[in-house]
């Protein structure tokens, strides 16, 4: 309970009154405060048991809906007060929203109870910039007397709950064929002997091999001697390169490509943090190279890493990298490219008519179109393994997160990286199972998956590289559920 | 200015203490009841019921007893007035009514009794506080509010 203005005006009166009794001793002014005393108390208890009616009635209901939620999105909240009886007191209900909700305006879904009014409602919106569990309050509600005199607050009535999550995939699938791969980190297997703990085998004593390794048992056993083979130990290296172009924007909010590979690419850097191995990051907008991180092992990059990886969205064809190097990169290969084709064509078009030897002899140069090779070297995925990656040395191992968009490419970048890397593990975001509407015709999302399949299994066919399918685990299980009566699914990968 | 309705019962009531002091004290007592029902028309019932209180304490000399009864009976008229344009108007009225008297008379008794005002203006205060805070405080367990409530 709360006093207003008008209850403390009051008392002072009532004070005022007494310390004139007492100063001019006289008893009259005395009842006066006595008067207010007793008016102030009487006012004072009636408001107490209308409140207490009142709570006691007063029916509240508030419901979010949906309560689950991504970032950003809105949910509606829906606030009901009923009280059976009237009151003699106003009645107004606050909601309580948290205060990482925003869209609210207080004054506008206030309820409030007056006179015979029995039922209120009120519905707004309320929109989640923040992920995490919230909690929407009891609402407040406001008892007021007609007096003037008194105020209570009280919450009641129920809390409701939201859960908002961040914009992510929330069942990924990777593997191949349609079938999850458990794992794709731990210890691996480098196929070479040397020092280490793990026991590879014994096998007869060559000149070179050390007394150390020498298995005194196995050399009692056979009567020739024999050593111990150890799996080497290396340490592994790194390099996340990170797709962002256009392409990658495909898919619903907060489930495209890049959101999927995103959380594989994080994966990785988790890994690398949580074993301390040197990790690199390349990513690869429309224009180029816009992120170029070396290797390293501390946690400010592990840090870095994971922040930029975060904050990587699809670019633009007309965003320019904001890595220096790949920047004059570009801006060579552009003027290049604006200065040699126009000139190729003309010279082109002048050879044909031109009979002389000199002229056929240059005609096949310049007729046919521009060379594989040189297509490819236009690309900037291409042009960021063979720039930052060709120079890799040791036991590294490069990831490279893309979609098949730009096969050709990809597999030509795949090449290149392979012979600077101990192993390529490729994950491909299939587009077909991103691009809206891509299902609806299940024979032809199941083709275009097929196809999708016969590129990952050509790059798992070199050797060295591994290559993984992502997507929401929803999509492919529908792809695969759909067709599974009438199609045979493709056979498993390696 | 004042924000009650003006209700018969507090018009009366201030009429009647305007025309008593008149008669019982004359041009002085004309005077002071206009100027208290100038404040019953326009200051809250609180203000008048307090001048109201200093003008009868100021003439009280020249006012014989029986008239100082029905003065304070007017003065009473004024104070529970208004509350009958609010709910539980009569109840109000006849507890605020009988409160005050009873309290007022417990008061003055007391004052009287011992000689001392200043026993009887602490007793006045105690018995105000206690109920005051008694009263919130019962609202407040009651309503579930307080830290330390047991089920």
């Amino acid at each position: 309970m709360e006093v207003k203005q008008r209850y403390k005006s009051g008392v002072i009166l009532g004070c005022l009154l007494a310390c004139g009794a007492w100063l001019f001793n006289q008893p009259l002014l005395l009842i006066g405060a006595t008067g207010i005393a007793a008016s102030l108390l009487v006012h004072q208890y009636r408001f107490m048991r209308d409140v207490l009616t009142a709570t006691d009635k007063l029916t509240l209901t508030q419901s979010i809906t949906p309560s689950h939620v991504t970032t950003d999105k809105e949910t509606s909240v829906a606030l009901r007060a009923t009280l059976p009886e009237t009151t003699p007191l106003a009645v107004t209900v606050e909601p309580q929203p948290p205060v990482t909700a925003t869209g609210l305006d207080p004054d506008e879904h206030r309820l409030t109870l007056v006179d015979e009014k029995e039922t209120a409602t009120t519905t707004f919106s309320l929109r989640w910039p923040i992920a995490g569990k919230f909690e929407c309050s009891s609402p407040m509600v406001t008892l007021t007397d007609r007096a003037g005199l008194f105020r209570s607050q009280v919450s009641m009535g129920p809390s409701t709950t939201v859960t908002v999550v961040p914009r992510q995939p929330r069942t990924l699938h990777v593997g191949v064929s349609g079938t999850s791969t458990p794992t794709m980190f731990g210890e691996r297997r480098t196929g070479e002997c040397g020092v280490g703990l793990d026991p590879a085998e014994t096998r007869q004593y060559l000149p070179g091999d050390t007394l150390r390794q020498v298995d005194w048992k196995a050399t009692a056993r056979t009567g020739s001697p024999h050593v111990h083979e150890f799996h080497a130990e290396i340490d592994l290296s790194t390099a996340l390169v990170v797709d962002h172009r256009l392409s990658m924007a495909t898919g619903t909010t907060g489930e495209t490509k890049l959101d999927c590979l995103r959380q594989v690419a994080l994966t990785y850097a988790d890994h690398a943090q949580m074993k301390t191995e040197p990790l690199s990051l390349y990513t690869v907008g429309d224009n180029g190279v816009t992120t170029a991180l070396g290797m390293e092992s501390n946690t400010r990059h592990y840090t870095h890493v994971e922040t930029i990886l975060h904050d990587l969205d699809p670019t633009d064809n007309r965003e320019q990298p904001t890595d220096q190097t790949g920047a004059n990169q570009l801006r060579t290969r552009h003027e290049n490219h604006t200065r040699r084709l126009p000139d190729t064509r003309s010279m082109a078009a002048a050879l044909r008519t031109d009979a002389s030897s000199f002229g056929r002899t240059l005609l096949p140069y310049v007729a046919e179109p521009r060379g594989y090779v040189q297509q490819i070297q236009d690309d900037p995925l291409f042009e960021t393994v063979r720039t930052y990656l060709g120079g890799n040395s040791g036991s590294v191992i490069t990831v490279l997160l893309t979609d098949d968009t730009h096969r050709t490419e990809v597999r030509e970048a795949v090449r290149t990286v392979r012979r600077h890397s101990e192993h390529v593990l490729v994950f491909l975001t299939p587009t077909i199972l991103f691009e809206r509407g891509g299902l609806e015709t299940i024979e032809t999302a199941y083709d275009s998956y097929v196809e999708f399949e016969e590129f990952r299994r050509n790059l798992a066919y070199i050797d060295g590289v591994s290559a993984f399918e992502v997507a929401p685990a929803d999509r492919i299980e529908a792809v695969l559920a759909a067709t599974q009566q009438t199609s045979t699914a493709p056979a498993g990968g390696r | 200015m004042r924000y009650e309705q003006p209700t018969r019962l507090d018009g009366v009531g201030a009429l009647l203490v305007a025309v008593l002091v008149t008669v019982t004290t004359g041009v002085p007592g004309l005077i002071a009841g206009t100027a208290v029902l100038i404040a019953w028309y326009t200051v809250p019932t609180l203000y008048t019921f307090a001048f109201g209180h200093l003008v009868v304490g100021a003439l009280a000399e020249n006012i014989a007893t029986p008239y100082l009864v029905v003065l304070e009976l007017g003065l009473l008229a004024i104070l529970v007035g208004p509350a009958l344009t609010l709910a539980a108007s009569r109840w109000r009225a006849i507890v605020t009514s009988v409160v005050a008297i009873v309290f007022g008379g417990g008061v003055l008794a007391l004052a009287r009794g011992n000689g001392h005002l200043w026993s009887a203006l602490g007793v006045v205060g105690l018995i105000f506080a206690i109920g005051s805070y008694g009263l919130h405080r019962y609202e407040h367990v009651a309503l579930g509010l307080s830290e330390n409530t047991y089920e």
